[in-house]
């Protein structure tokens, strides 16, 4: 079970073209405290996180649960207003310094499926107007019967009964379903950009392959990219062209699909890897269980965040005054790790910077 | 992980069909379905609809008007029989009498091409004034001035059982069998302070004075002939109720019976009951909507916009909150006059502040949801989010609320009425069940005797009331929604 057996479908992203290019992004929530709501401290959900996103690519984004994946969406969706530091551009355009004509031009292009598909739907909406809403929010239906036979493809597009299905409530839904209406309303736009945060996680099983097989149908139909956000590497695995593994509000490996899951020398992505049920017996990683738990963002491990979890872990890798350096392995395949300076090949690209704290 | 499968959409799809039926049900008609397996509930509602219907009906259904006053009647028990007459009734010949001067099934006759005859049985009244001299609430002597008879003072004046003492002014009939000199005086005439004089009528009937008059329409409803006793009785005739025995017509005597009775000034309850209901139910709408529009738009907004714009919003609420409304109902009712307008202000000003609390802690756990963050990524503006997503699904909340606001106002209009703020409109008081409970406390008698003047109006008002608190519990339970899909 590796990437290279990835199913054929997956249509060539276009690496020339950088849909989303995120840098130093920054998110955090101040912990307020009294009367007079004094800011006593912050919850470091996501500091410093850098990835670009291709045309027609799906980045997956991993970690596990509370290392802020879903606020780096979110961030990016300017729903957790006000960014605490960082750029992101959409195609050329900046996200975070946009207000009011611009902002809705721009939603209007990047999309989110949730992972609840059951508080994710108003339930005291049909499907259509669940659906029909971006349409008519941006102008692009004149009237019901258009909006209804828009809405009626889009069910259609992503496996609903167009005629049966369009006039119920959710609550008459599976969560397989749900989820499809939650496709349906996120494509409705046509936005090139999706951030699908952990959409599978909630389903069954067999219920998961069926959605993430209607999510790459969908790429390839209309090149949309994604941000593919997920609990462990072994859902993604199979969608994504890249993966980045993110600890504790940073990211600490990325590469590409078959470089990662074929080479990877972040410990942390290695505990994941062997988190991996497989079926191989003769398969090349030794089992590295993960000791502890993870620490919390409010008072994250000075110097690098997996320290305190890491059996390689030396003196400089624990000090806020010795950056941590970020090795290129592979073109494209970056880790944050000391470990990568024993690797062939590896050139040092930069590094993660700590201690402007407070700052901010 | 498991590789997907290479089961088609359409696969998927037809593996749901079935599940439910063909159209979409919302989650309304799911409560609803669920409360109509609720008898309590149910009971509740369909009583509240019969009490809505009536009062916006009243006009249609009530048999009287409820200030129409028919004094010689006073206070009469439920489903009494009673003469139908006019207060005043004027015959002259070669006229047609007004509806206002005949009684209905009379004036329904007129005109019907035929000729009709109306017979009125008369039992003419010798009256004696009597003057009681009271000392506060004793009396210190009687005088009777009978015809032509100079001034008797009797140390005590018995009324027997046909006769009847009347205050001039008022026509009221003093209940009374006997008045005695040092004993106390009649209720009415108590209360008064130091020595002073109350004039009475004593109003005697006696059979042998009785006789006839007939009253000949003609075709066209005109006046043909009046005839007493045998006797042209001259051009034409004014006659009072209070001494007709029985009045026919054609035959027919005229009579009704008025079901819940009758209140001291003659008028029917049933229709004071009805319109009474009417003030009731209004007021306790009125000001249930304004609650309604003011609290869930304030309440709604506040948490929606989080933070300090929140906080300044529900201090405000807790501020009014610490006022004692009723307090400040009473004085903007006496400051700017008893209109019904203040009290539904009023009303409602105090009543949407627990509505805002409601509607705040709704949506400060619906903002959260996800389908709120989806509906801002689509682009939708703060107010479509405000009014398409966050308000209607505190609407569950909002409606147990207000079923259960509404039996409140009444309550607290009924209170106001009661301690004899009544409202008023074009200066005429409208009594509401308040203040007709009011009224039946204060009529009711040492001996509770005009009981059903106290009983009809507490008797709609707490099955009213009972009607709405069952509905509103009704709703809270079909609308809950952990309750939801059970049977
Ligand atoms: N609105 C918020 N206010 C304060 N802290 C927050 C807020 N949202 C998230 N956090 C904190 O930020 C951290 C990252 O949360 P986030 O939801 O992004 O994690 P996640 O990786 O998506 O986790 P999961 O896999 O459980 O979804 C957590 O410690 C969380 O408690
Ligand atoms: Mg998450």
């Amino acid at each position: 079970m590796s990437a290279t057996e990835a199913s054929p479908t997956k249509s060539g992203p276009d690496y020339s073209k950088v849909v989303l290019s995120v840098k130093g992004l920054k998110k955090w929530f101040p912990i307020k405290k009294g009367l007079f709501s004094r800011v006593v401290g912050q919850v470091k959900a996501v500091d410093g996180v850098e990835f670009d996103i291709h045309a027609g690519e799906t980045l997956g984004l991993v970690g596990e649960s509370g290392c802020g994946k879903t606020t780096v969406g979110r961030t990016i969706l300017r729903l957790l207003d006000p960014v605490t530091a960082g750029v992101a551009e959409f195609q050329g355009q900046d996200v975070f310094n946009i207000q009011g004509g611009d902002l809705r031009a721009l939603r209007r292009r990047m999309q989110i499926i949730f992972q609840d598909p059951y508080s994710s739907l108003n339930p005291r909406m049909t499907v259509e107007s669940i659906v029909g809403e971006a349409l008519t929010v941006h102008g692009m239906v004149s009237g019901r019967k258009e909006r209804r036979e828009r809405v009626q493809e889009l069910l259609a597009k992503v496996g609903l009964d167009p005629i049966r299905h369009i006039s119920r409530y959710p609550h008459e839904f599976s969560g397989g379903q749900r989820q499809r209406i939650g496709i349906a309303r996120a494509i409705a736009l046509e936005p090139e950009l999706i951030i699908c945060d952990e959409p599978v996680s909630a389903l069954d099983v067999s219920i998961q392959a069926q959605i993430i097989n209607l999510l790459q149908k969908l790429q390839e139909e209309l090149n949309i990219s994604y941000l593919f956000i997920a609990h462990g590497l072994s859902v993604v695995e199979h969608i994504s062209h890249r993966v980045a593994v993110m600890y504790l509000g940073r990211i600490a490996e990325i590469a590409d699909c078959d470089s990662l899951f074929g080479n990877p020398v972040h410990p942390y992505t290695r505990a994941l890897l062997s988190a991996i049920p497989n079926p191989d017996p003769d398969a090349p990683l030794n089992p590295e269980p993960l000791p502890g738990e993870v620490p919390t963002p409010i008072n994250p491990p000075a110097g690098c965040r997996f320290h305190t979890r890491c059996k390689y872990a030396e003196a400089r890798c624990k000090s806020n005054d010795i950056p941590i350096p970020i090795y290129e392995i592979e073109p494209g395949h970056r880790v944050a790790c000391i470990l990568g300076e024993s690797v062939d090949g590896a050139t040092r690209v930069g590094e993660q910077v700590h201690g402007d704290d407070e700052n901010l | 992980m498991e590789r997907p499968s290479n089961r088609t959409p359409e696969g998927i799809v037809a593996a749901s069909h079935g599940r439910r039926a063909l159209q979409g049900e919302s989650l309304s008609q799911d409560a609803w379905r669920r409360l109509k397996k609720n008898k309590m509930a149910m009971a509740g509602f369909w009583i509240s609809v019969v009490m809505s219907l009536s009062a916006l009906l009243a006009d249609v259904i009530s048999p009287y008007s409820p200030e129409e006053q028919q004094r010689w009647l006073g206070a009469l028990p439920p489903l009494t029989e009673v003469l139908s007459l006019r207060n005043e009734m004027r015959f002259t010949v070669g006229e047609r009498p007004t509806e206002s001067e005949v009684p209905q099934a009379c004036a329904d006759a007129l005109g019907d091409e035929e000729s009709h005859e109306l017979l009125f049985e008369v039992q003419d009244e010798a009256i004696t004034p009597v003057r009681l001299v009271l000392d506060g609430d004793t009396v210190e002597s009687i005088d009777l001035r009978p015809p032509g008879r100079g001034v008797v003072r009797p140390d005590a004046l018995d009324v027997e059982e046909q006769d009847f003492l009347r205050i001039p002014d008022t026509g009221e009939r003093v209940a009374v069998a006997r008045i005695a000199k040092r004993d106390a005086a009649p209720d009415v005439l108590r209360g008064g302070e130091g020595r002073r004089v109350a004039v009475l009528e004593l109003v005697r009937r006696s059979p042998e004075d009785r006789y006839r008059l007939t009253v000949g329409f003609s075709g066209d409803g005109t006046v043909s002939a009046i005839d007493r006793a045998g006797t042209d009785a001259g051009p034409s005739l004014t006659l009072k109720p209070g001494y007709v025995v029985d009045v026919v017509l054609d035959g027919n005597p005229l009579r009704h019976t008025h079901i819940l009775g009758t209140d001291q000034e003659g008028r029917d309850s049933l229709s004071r009951l009805i319109y009474g209901g009417r003030i009731s139910l209004l007021v306790g709408l009125t000001a249930t909507l304004v609650s309604l529009l003011v609290g869930v738009l304030y309440g709604a907004f506040s948490g929606y916009m989080g933070g300090r714009i929140d906080g300044m919003m529900m201090r405000i609420v807790d501020v009014l909150y610490a006022i004692p409304y009723l307090f400040l109902v009473i004085l903007l009712l006496v400051a700017f006059g008893r209109s019904i307008i203040i009290l539904f202000v009023a009303l409602g000003l105090v009543q949407w502040l627990t509505m805002a609390r409601i509607v705040r802690g709704q949506v400060l756990g619906l903002k959260e949801k996800e389908f709120v963050d989806a509906a801002v990524t689509v682009g939708a503006g703060w107010w479509q989010v405000l009014t398409r997503h966050l308000i209607p699904n505190t609407l569950g909340v909002v409606v147990v609320y207000t079923t259960l606001t509404v039996p409140q106002v009444i309550l607290q209009e009924s209170f106001l009425a009661f301690i004899g703020l009544t409202v008023e409109m074009d200066g005429r008081p409208l009594e509401s069940w308040g203040a007709l409970v009011n009224y039946g406390r204060e009529a009711l008698g040492a001996n509770g005797e005009f009981w059903w003047l106290l009983l009809w109006p507490s008797i709609a008002m707490s099955v009213t009331l009972f009607s709405l608190n069952f509905l509103g519990d009704g709703l809270r339970d079909a609308l809950d929604p952990q309750q939801r899909g059970r049977t």
